[in-house]
């Protein structure tokens, strides 16, 4: 497989370990970028290659943080304080998505009663 | 392979964060091929999923998977490949579905039935009446409506009288379209289902 054959590789099985992996960095990513509605490439200043890797990387555990989130840093090539700044957000996201429901889906509910009332 | 899938799966069970993406790297390309091999008729996409969904199963519970039974290659290879069974299964089942033939009214009306549309937006009205007759008819008004429409009646009175309305008022043409176009909304809403 060439380099770019992996890059699409690894790209597309990060997107689908977004909706599918609830203990890989992939939703965290997923949920950083619908909340700030920005590249995380950008944030990161790493490739997009290296932006899959992340997601398809296992989460920090809360009890080992730091020590899990260097890890993740070193070998990924990722500036710590960039990847803190970054994971910290995205669990902040991630955590108030849990407790409050959003307006989509109420708008969603909406819609599904619109259908039925259609049809 | 063996061994760098093994050193892996160590890491992974040591707590590793990075040894998941390291089995993705090391496996997705290996674990295609298989499938590939294996079920030549699969999609690109049905391959893709089928390998991503092998490896983030064993991601999920590492300590499942036993050495002494074989090895980290072998195990995810059977999980994609039992994964793959059960797609080619539900495949089949339902093209199957599609091909049955049931003994009712409502294979009656089927067997006059003809393409409702033409081109793209055909819809085999057989197939759908042969199953789902009952979904898309909720009552015995519907029911004729829709014996009308899959014998190509062109009338709008016969639709009036199964309406059970005057086929000379003025809003007669309106709500037998509205019928009509209620009913067809339905056919094409199951036929994307199907």
């Amino acid at each position: 497989m060439s380099s770019d054959d992996v890059d699409a590789v690894l790209a597309r099985a990060a997107h689908r370990a977004a909706y599918a992996a609830p203990d890989l960095i992939a939703p965290l990513i997923n949920k950083w970028r619908i909340a700030f509605e920005q590249d995380p490439a950008v944030q990161l200043d790493a490739p997009n290659r290296t932006i899959s890797e992340l997601a398809l990387c296992r989460r920090p555990r809360p009890s080992m943080w730091m020590v899990d989130v260097k890890e993740i840093s070193t070998d990924l090539g990722i500036k710590l304080p960039l990847l803190v700044f970054f994971l910290r957000a995205a669990e902040a996201v991630e955590r108030f998505g849990d407790a409050h429901a959003t307006a989509d889906d109420h708008d969603g509910r909406l819609m599904a009663a619109r259908d039925v009332e259609d049809d | 392979m063996k061994e760098i899938l093994d050193e892996i799966h160590k890491r992974l069970l040591e707590g590793s964060r990075t040894a998941s993406r390291d089995l993705f790297v090391a496996a997705t390309g290996p674990l295609t091929g298989f499938i590939v091999n294996e079920f030549p008729k699969l999609s690109e996409d049905e391959r893709h999923d089928l390998v991503v969904d092998a490896i983030l199963e064993h991601l999920q519970a590492p300590s499942k998977y036993d050495p002494s039974q074989g090895s980290l290659w072998s195990y995810l290879c059977m999980i994609a490949k039992r994964n793959a069974i059960d797609l080619v299964r539900i495949s089949q089942r339902r093209a199957k579905l599609l091909d049955q033939k049931i003994e009712s009214d409502v294979e009656f009306w089927a067997a006059r039935a003809k393409y409702m549309y033409d081109g793209e937006d055909a819809i085999d009205a057989r197939h759908i009446m042969n199953l789902h007759g009952h979904r898309l008819a909720t009552n015995d008004v519907e029911a004729k409506i829709l014996e009308l429409m899959l014998t190509e009646e062109k009338s709008t009175g016969a639709y009036a009288t199964a309406l059970g309305i005057d086929p000379n008022e003025p809003d007669t043409e309106r709500i037998v379209k509205q019928s009509k176009d209620r009913l067809l909304l339905r056919m094409k809403r199951l036929r994307d289902e199907l």
